[in-house]
C-alpha cells in the first residue's frame, strides 16, 4: 500500500464530516443570528419552568438578616433586596410572568389578527372598511396610553395585563396580515389556481395562509421584544403584577428607593428585561432575513 | 362551414364582447369576436399589446373581473354557454376541461409548495385519486414533458428552478388533467428563443398525443408559426384576417398582417430591410368608426372610413376584414 499523505486522510475525512454535525454547523453558522436569539428565549424558558427546582430561596418570603446585601454576598449570589428576599430567586420566578407577557398576547392577537386581516382582506368591500377602519381607531391611540387605559379599569393582576396587551397588539397584527394577503390576493400563483379549479375557500387554506403565515410570524416576533419591555413597564408603575409576586417590571420599582447604595436590586432585573426582549429580537431579525427572497440560498 | 367541421367543433365563440367600465370611458377591448375551435387543433391568435388577444382567452375561462368587465355574446364549449354558466359550473371547467397557461412562469407557482405538490393538487380538483396515485400522475406527466429527473424537480421548490423548468411545470399541470382545450396566453413570451422552441415542441407533441386542443395567444409571428395549424390575427379587438398557417406567410390578405410580417426579420427575406409599421393602435377607449387600421393603412381610401368593414371570405378558408384584400395581398404596399 502506498503512503496516504496527511492532506489525502484529511480529504477522505470529510465526507464523514459532512454528515449531520457539519449540516448543522452549516445551519448555524447562515442563521447565526435566530440561534443566539432561540438560545437565550429557551434558557429564560428553561429557568422560569424549573424556578421552583432551581430557585436557592422562595421568591416571596424574606429573612430580615438578609436586607440588601450586596452581589456575591455568602448565600445570595446575586444579593437580596430591602425584604431580605433573594434576588436570583426573583429573577428566575418573575422570568415566568415576563415570557408570558411575551408571548401570549401576541399569540391570542397574531391567530385573530390573522383571521380578521385575511377575511377583511380576501372580502373586501362593506366588511373589509368595516373591520380596517374600527382597528385604525384603536391604532391611533398610543399604545402605552391605551394599555394604562385598559389595565386600570380592568385592575391589576397577569390576566388583565395579557388583556390589555391583546387589545394593544390586535391592530397592528390585523394590519399586517391585511397588508399581506391583500398582496397574495392579486399574486399570479393565487390566479394560477384559480385558472386549476380551486374554490375561494381552497385558495384562502391552499394558497392564502400558508403564504402568509410566515411574513406575519416573522413581524409578531419581531414585536416579542417590546412586548417584554412593555409588559414591565405596566407592572413597574403598578398596573401589572402586584406584589408580593415576582416581577421584573416590579423588582425594578422595588429597588428604586435604594438605587444610589444598592443599585443590584433595580439593575439586575433590568438586565434580564434587556437580554431576553434582545434574544426575541435576535429571532425577529434573523426570521426577517430568512424571509427575504434575496437571502435565499 | 362544411358538417365536418362542425362536428369536430367543441368550442365555438359567438359576437363575443368584452367591455369593461371605466372611469374614462367605456374600453372595448374585445368587441365582436366569432371563432371556433376543433378536436386537437392548434390555433394561433396574435396580435399586438393591448389587441384583446389575452382578454378573449381571458373571457373564455371567466377570468374577468366583473364589475368592471362585462362579457356579452356567446362562448359555447361542450354544449354549454360559459358566459351564463354559474361559479361552481365554472370550476369544474377551469382546470377540469379548459387549463391556462401564463406568461411569467415563476410567479405562478406557490413559492411554498413543492411543485410536485403543485401539479398533484391541480389533479386532485378533478379526479378522485389519492395523494400518492396523483404524484405518480404528475411524475409521468414530467417525463413525457422530456425533464431529466423529474423526481427531484418534484421535490424543488419553484424559486429553485429555470424559468424554463417552471414553465414545463405549469404545462404539465394544464394537461395533466387531460382537458380538450389549453390556452397559452403569452406562454413562451418571457423564454429565451431557444428554450421557446424547445417548449413549444414539447407543447405540439404532447397536445397531439393527447388529442387536446391550443389556443395560442402571441406577439411572435414565428412561434404561431412553429406551433398553430391556424391563424387568426387581432386588432382593435376585433379579427381583421383569419386562414390556415401557411396561407397566412404565403399570402397576407390584410394590410395589418401585411405590415406585422414586414416588420419581422426573415430568412426568405434576407437582406431586405425591415419595415416598421407606422403609427399606434387606437385606444381602447376610442369610439371607432370605419376601419380601425384607417390612420395606418398605406391603402386606404375614402370608403373605409363610412363603416367597419366586416370579416369577408375572400379565398376558400381565408377571412379578411379589408375591403381591398386583393389589392393587400401583393406584397410591396409597405
Amino acid at each position: 500500500m502506498a503512503a496516504i499523505t496527511e492532506a489525502e486522510r484529511a480529504t477522505r475525512r470529510l465526507p464523514h464530516m459532512s454528515g449531520a454535525v457539519a449540516r448543522a454547523w452549516r445551519i448555524v453558522g447562515h442563521h447565526k443570528s435566530i440561534v443566539i436569539g432561540l438560545g437565550i428565549v429557551l434558557f429564560v424558558f428553561f429557568i422560569a419552568v424549573c424556578a421552583p427546582l432551581l430557585a436557592p430561596y422562595s421568591p416571596i418570603k424574606g429573612q430580615p438578616l438578609d436586607r440588601l446585601k450586596d452581589i456575591g454576598a455568602a448565600g445570595h449570589i446575586l444579593g437580596a433586596d430591602q425584604q431580605g428576599r433573594d434576588v436570583l430567586s426573583r429573577l428566575m420566578y418573575g422570568a415566568r410572568s415576563s415570557l408570558v407577557i411575551a408571548v401570549v398576547p401576541l399569540t391570542i392577537a397574531g391567530c385573530v389578527g390573522l383571521l380578521l386581516g385575511s377575511f377583511a382582506a380576501y372580502a373586501g368591500g362593506v366588511a373589509d372598511t368595516l373591520i380596517m377602519r374600527s382597528m385604525d381607531v384603536v391604532f391611533g391611540l398610543p399604545p402605552i396610553l391605551l394599555a394604562i387605559a385598559v389595565s386600570a379599569t380592568l385592575g391589576p393582576g397577569l390576566l388583565n395585563l395579557v388583556i390589555s396587551m391583546t387589545i394593544v397588539l390586535l391592530p397592528p397584527m390585523t394590519r399586517v396580515t391585511h397588508q399581506v394577503v391583500a398582496q397574495l390576493k392579486e399574486a399570479a400563483f393565487v390566479e394560477a389556481a384559480k385558472v386549476a379549479g380551486a374554490s375561494s375557500q381552497q385558495i384562502v387554506f391552499g394558497q392564502i395562509l400558508p403564504n402568509s403565515l410566515a411574513p406575519v410570524l416573522a413581524y409578531g416576533t419581531s414585536l416579542a421584544g417590546a412586548m417584554v419591555v412593555f409588559g414591565a413597564g405596566i407592572s413597574f408603575i403598578g398596573l401589572g403584577i402586584q406584589p408580593p409576586e415576582a416581577d421584573w417590571g416590579r423588582m425594578i420599582n422595588d429597588g428604586r428607593e435604594v438605587l444610589d447604595l444598592h443599585p443590584h436590586v433595580s439593575t439586575l432585573p433590568g438586565l434580564a428585561i434587556f437580554v431576553l426582549a434582545s434574544g426575541f429580537n435576535f429571532i425577529g431579525d434573523g426570521l426577517r432575513d430568512l424571509l427575504d427572497p434575496r437571502m435565499r440560498i | 362551414m362544411d358538417a365536418h367541421v362542425e362536428r369536430k367543433t367543441f368550442l365555438s365563440v359567438r359576437g363575443l364582447k368584452t367591455h369593461f367600465h371605466t372611469r374614462h370611458g367605456v374600453a372595448k377591448s374585445v368587441d365582436g369576436v366569432d371563432f371556433h375551435i376543433s378536436k386537437g387543433e392548434r390555433l394561433g391568435l396574435i396580435g399586438e399589446s393591448g389587441s384583446g388577444k389575452s382578454v378573449t382567452a381571458l373571457s373564455i375561462m371567466r377570468l374577468v373581473r366583473e364589475p368592471p368587465g362585462k362579457i356579452q355574446g356567446e362562448i359555447e364549449f361542450e354544449g354549454q354557454d360559459l358566459v351564463k354558466l354559474d361559479q361552481t359550473g365554472m370550476r369544474h371547467i377551469r382546470g377540469g376541461r379548459i387549463s391556462m397557461v401564463f406568461q411569467d412562469p415563476l410567479n405562478h407557482l406557490d413559492p411554498v409548495m413543492k411543485v410536485g405538490d403543485w401539479i398533484a393538487e391541480a389533479l386532485l380538483l378533478h379526479r378522485d385519486l389519492d395523494r400518492k396515485e396523483a404524484l405518480t400522475e404528475a411524475a409521468r406527466m414530467m417525463k413525457a414533458l422530456k425533464i431529466a429527473s423529474p423526481e427531484d424537480v418534484m421535490r424543488a421548490y419553484p424559486f429553485q428552478l429555470s424559468g424554463g423548468m417552471c414553465q414545463r411545470v405549469l404545462i404539465a399541470t394544464a394537461i395533466v388533467t387531460e382537458p380538450a382545450l389549453i390556452i397559452c396566453d403569452e406562454a413562451t413570451s418571457a423564454l429565451d428563443v431557444t428554450v421557446q422552441a424547445s417548449i413549444l415542441r414539447s407543447l405540439t407533441e404532447l397536445t397531439s398525443l393527447y388529442g387536446t386542443a391550443l389556443l395560442l395567444t402571441t406577439h411572435n409571428m414565428l412561434v404561431v408559426r412553429q406551433a398553430c395549424t391556424r391563424v387568426m390575427v387581432m386588432y382593435a379587438g376585433r379579427m381583421v384576417e383569419s386562414c390556415d398557417t401557411d396561407a397566412l406567410f404565403r399570402q397576407p390578405m390584410h394590410p395589418y398582417t401585411v405590415g406585422l410580417l414586414n416588420s419581422v426579420p426573415s430568412l426568405e427575406r434576407v437582406g431586405q430591410p425591415l419595415v416598421p409599421m407606422p403609427g399606434e393602435p387606437p385606444l381602447p377607449t376610442e369610439e371607432i368608426r370605419g376601419c380601425a387600421f384607417y390612420a395606418r393603412c398605406p391603402i386606404r381610401r375614402a370608403a373605409c372610413q363610412e363603416r367597419r368593414p366586416p370579416l369577408a371570405e375572400v379565398a376558400p378558408g381565408h377571412w379578411s376584414a379589408c375591403l381591398f384584400s386583393e389589392e393587400a395581398r401583393s406584397k410591396d404596399t409597405f
